[in-house]
């Protein structure tokens, strides 16, 4: 029991020692910065480049981020950022994506198909900010009035 | 040696015949605080209704069967959840309900609050933030397959 602690510990460092080099390159270019602390790891990219990281880090061998915690957006003058909180389950490893939408626009790709319990919280995202999850329709409102398309969290540019 | 086989045969017939009847009746009781919390305790107003599916409410965790964990867990409360878990008879099941307490969740920058599967055995993790109230009586429906193939 202790050996399999003992392991799993340098399984979780050695891991994420490795995760900087493996995601800070991205084939598009763009930066990608990562910031590793004692107790959790930030990441900060741009958010067409989101599905290629994700992948990456849901398919790693060395630590496998399954577990989508929750998705939050905000609004900074017109700009809009989206954070994804996942953890893995194996070393409990907790990891915090903040995915910038390039600014002016309101749209960005869906994480569906590599996390399908994400469907319900980008539904709610949809519903209170407007943001368009590229390869997802929504026909009806769930947590709004029928009919509803008003977006009540989004502010006007100015703030 | 036939008369033992059969004694164990009875005996996990009884256990299995036993934990289906667990399955439909589960006393819960709810604890927590923050946004988790409210969310958690409309499952047992008229609009959502867990009760026509099984899940009552109880307001002592000795008549409990399962224990609802909601919200941000700092110190002063996970003594609380360690003695209100010692507090409930077995057989006994957890949920952890919302992203605070699954892993400390969004605002845990610091590393100041307490993940609940560190102090106690969860069962089931439920992601969001708050989790919808069908989404928590989705997954006490999920639970009563795990009661099933149990042995108590």
């Amino acid at each position: 029991m202790v050996e399999n602690i003992e392991q799993l510990y340098l399984k979780g460092k050695l891991a994420k020692l490795l995760l900087e080099e493996e995601i800070s390159r991205v084939p598009s270019g763009r930066k990608v910065d990562v910031k590793v602390r004692e107790k959790r790891i930030d990441i900060k990219l741009d958010s067409r480049d989101l599905l290629d990281v994700l992948k990456r880090l849901r398919e790693s061998e060395k630590i496998s981020f399954d577990f989508l915690d929750c998705i939050i957006c905000y609004q900074k003058k017109g700009n809009f950022a989206i954070v994804y909180q996942i953890y893995s389950t194996e070393t409990w490893q907790a990891l915090s994506i903040k995915a910038v939408l390039p600014s002016g626009t309101d749209s960005i790709d869906s994480v569906r198909d590599i996390y399908p319990g994400a469907t319900i919280m980008e539904h709610e995202i949809f519903e209170m900010y407007g943001i368009q999850f590229e390869g997802a329709k929504y026909n009806t409102n769930i947590f709004l009035a029928a009919g509803d398309n008003s977006f009540p969290l989004r502010r006007n540019e100015n703030g | 040696m036939d008369d033992d086989k059969n004694i164990s045969l009875i005996k996990e017939y009884y256990r299995s015949f036993v934990n289906w009847g667990r399955c439909f009746s589960i006393g819960t009781y709810l604890m927590g605080s923050g946004c988790c919390a409210q969310e958690m305790e409309s499952i047992f107003n008229p609009s959502y209704d867990a009760e026509r599916l099984g899940i009552y409410h109880v307001s002592s965790p000795r008549h409990a069967d399962l224990l609802v964990v909601g919200g941000p867990i700092n110190e002063k409360m996970a003594r609380e959840i360690v003695e209100t878990y010692s507090e409930i008879g077995m057989p006994k099941w957890v949920l952890a309900n919302g992203a605070c307490s699954c892993g400390g969740g969004l605002f845990n920058k610091d590393g100041n609050l307490k993940k609940l599967h560190d102090l106690i055995k969860v069962d089931i993790f439920i992601p969001g933030c708050p989790p919808r109230p069908e989404a928590l009586i989705y997954s006490i429906l999920r639970l009563r397959l795990k009661i099933r193939m149990t042995s108590h």
